[in-house]
């Protein structure tokens, strides 16, 4: 009868701490995660490639100059071509890397012989100040290896970034700091 | 009166304050090092010729027995009419029903954009063997998609974009196909036997120069014409045009290339102007016209080089009143030229140019006049009209009467379009097919189904009776969309 009676007593005793602790693991649970989430040291500014539309906007909005947002490029995207419509002007006669057939006004873009017919294409960071015509280039007439993301090694992460504030298509919002880039590629 | 003491000490404070504020900004944010931007420094080494030798048409596999011969012809590039209309009375569906008109065979292909020719019941399409790294003429049966024979050769090629672009031309004695690197080869149409062969770039290419280069970046795109029984290419580099007789393979006239054009991915258009017959093409380098006729068959009648984008896929077409449409890639957009005659000949005048923006332009498939309007599907760099649908008038280039609005876009706007009758089939990049009507200068959707499921899906379609042809980057359908 004892043992019956401390088992009847040990499932009701089970029964109560249960309830308290589903009552009470949410508030503990809940306000952290909620923290978790709304911290800024959290979340980072970031550009979806897929949103944006090359507008140039990034260049002349963002706080620093030049831009934290650069033109990045997925290599496995890439078609290494010669004729780059990324790295080419529009309506060049000669392809060659005279200044006068680059797109890029400040000469970011350095284009390598691979083998014929493949050129390798890499950025200067330090060049590049987001003016983004080489990734509408790429985008309209080659695969859009080119993209434009913003760099964190330059942001200064403002609570209320001024790119995306402006950004016609919406394309700029806070990702997860352990995110932290859209690759292009890795979709 | 002399400063004071006290003033010449605050002077020199106020001159030493700004100046060294005026010297921090100076020298605070040092602009980066400007390094010269010029030519060569990418690497690229000096041009040489290939040293490859190409045995063309070198080998031949017999593989099916002919079946059924099926009527239905689209012997060329723009089928027989260089309009991309197909004239057959065969009825064609009216409307597709959720499952979409049906397939009746479908066969693997390597990467690459060429599209098909069609004549007494054979299909004809110039692929290239990946792993055999080989060009192949391969001729389907129509009703079977049986594949009867192949002829082809070895010919070495890295991937640049896919690799092949072309589209034969048959006649009931002759296939001429043109390879990436611009290998003609001329065969019996039935038998596949080899009549005949041209390597482009040996017989016309200046070695070491970039305008003698023939084959342009991202392999030929120039589609053969046959032209009573004359092979009409334009290779470029030695001579602009020339025209192969096809029973001997000997070229029985050229065209000197006096302005250096090079071989672009237009493909020669036959056109009455002025009422003169001539080949139009639209190089590297000019547009240019070229006799078609007996008496003076070969001469150079007119050329403009006032157009010359860098790059050019579609073809010129044919607006009336003595004026063509001639297109460029890469935004180049469009251009209006008038061909004039008088005592001293022919002359072509650049009309109007404009911008893809500004209007009607096409990166890659040839626009289809129907009555007065001309069709086309717009670039990705159109601006607000960018890969719609849309129509013009031919008297006006700028200004579209109809598009078919932003919720219908097609792909990049590089997929190809085809007419029968009141009937447009549009393939979008991703191998969606879209039915369309059209009534004067508008298009109604009728129906569209998921047909590819590939990519690249930019190959010239053809129809040929009830049988609309088409492939993306991998591979050849036949569909049914007959009644």
């Amino acid at each position: 009868m004892k043992a019956d009676k401390n088992k009847y007593q040990s499932r009701r005793d089970f029964v109560k701490t249960a309830g308290k602790l589903i009552i009470v693991a949410p508030l503990v649970i809940i306000p952290v995660f909620l923290a978790k989430k709304t911290s800024v040291k959290g979340y980072v500014w970031q550009i979806d490639p897929l949103k944006c539309t090359q507008c140039g906007q990034c260049k002349t909005n963002c706080v620093l100059t030049p831009s934290a947002s650069k033109c990045v490029h997925a290599y496995r995207m890439c078609g290494y071509c010669d004729l780059c419509g990324g790295y080419l002007r529009q309506g060049v006669k000669t392809i060659s890397t005279g200044a006068e057939n680059q797109m890029c006004p400040t000469g970011a873009i350095k284009r390598k012989f691979v083998e014929e017919p493949y050129f390798e294409y890499t950025i200067d960071e330090k060049l590049c100040d987001g003016c983004a015509k080489c990734v509408k280039g790429c985008g309209d007439f080659g695969n859009g290896s080119l993209y434009m993301q913003i760099r964190h090694d330059i942001c200064v992460n403002c609570n209320d970034c001024s790119i995306a504030r402006t950004c016609p298509s919406n394309a700029i919002s806070r990702i997860p700091a352990s995110i932290a880039y859209i690759p292009k590629d890795k979709r | 009166m002399l400063p004071d003491k006290k003033n010449i000490i605050f002077i020199f404070l106020i001159i030493t304050v700004f100046g060294t504020v005026f010297l921090w900004w100076i020298f605070k944010n040092q602009p980066l090092p400007l390094t010269e931007r010029i030519p060569g420094m990418d690497g690229r080494p000096a041009m040489k010729a290939r040293s490859d030798t190409v045995n063309i048409g070198e080998f031949f596999d017999t593989l099916s027995a002919m079946d059924a011969l099926l009527p239905g012809d689209w012997p060329r590039f723009r089928g027989v009419d260089f309009d991309n209309i197909n004239k057959d009375t065969t009825p064609l569906s009216e409307k597709w029903d959720t499952a979409g008109p049906a397939i009746i065979w479908q066969a693997t292909l390597g990467e690459g954009y060429a599209g098909p020719a069609v004549h007494n019941g054979r299909v004809y399409l110039l692929d290239y063997n990946e792993r055999k790294k080989a060009d192949a003429l391969r001729c389907f049966s129509l009703s079977s998609g049986k594949e009867l024979w192949r002829r082809w050769y070895y010919v070495d090629l890295k991937r640049n974009h896919g690799y092949s672009r072309t589209i034969p031309a048959v006649t009931d004695k002759y296939v001429v196909t043109m390879g990436p690197r611009s290998h003609v080869m001329c065969v019996d149409p039935v038998s596949g036997k080899l009549l005949w062969s041209l390597d482009l770039e040996k017989e016309f290419g200046i070695p070491g120069t970039e305008k003698g280069r023939i084959t342009p970046d991202f392999y030929t795109g120039q589609c053969p014409l046959i032209d009573n029984d004359v092979a009409v290419l334009a290779p470029g580099g030695k001579a602009l045009m020339i025209g192969v007789d096809c029973a001997s393979g000997k070229i029985i006239w050229q065209t000197p290339n006096t302005d250096s054009l090079r071989m672009s991915h237009n493909s020669i258009m036959p056109m009455t102007i002025q009422g003169k017959r001539m080949y139009v093409y639209n190089a590297v380098g000019g547009v240019s016209g070229v006799s078609a006729e007996k008496s003076d068959l070969g001469k150079l009648l007119w050329l403009t080089t006032d157009w010359s984008p860098a790059t050019t896929a579609a073809s010129p077409v044919f607006l009336g009143n003595n004026e063509i449409a001639v297109f460029g890639s890469y935004g180049a957009g469009g251009a209006r030229i008038i061909i004039s005659e008088d005592v001293s000949g022919f002359k072509a005048t650049v009309k109007e140019q404009h911008k893809a923006t500004n209007g009607l332009a096409s990166d890659q498939q040839t626009p289809v006049i129907i009555k007065d309007c001309i069709w086309a599907v717009m670039p990705e760099n159109a601006g607000a009209l960018k890969k719609q649908l849309v129509c013009y008038k031919k008297s006006d280039l700028l200004t579209e009467v109809w598009s078919s609005g932003k919720e219908n876009r097609f792909g990049r706007g590089l997929g190809p379009y085809i007419v029968s009758g009141d009937k447009l089939y549009l393939l979008d990049d991703d191998g969606n097919l879209y039915f369309y009507k059209i009534q004067d200068n508008k298009a109604t959707l009728i129906s569209s189904h998921k047909i590819l499921k590939g990519i690249e899906a930019w190959g010239p379609m053809a129809i040929a009776g009830k049988y609309l042809i088409m492939r993306d980057a991998r591979n050849l359908l036949c569909l049914n969309i007959g009644k």
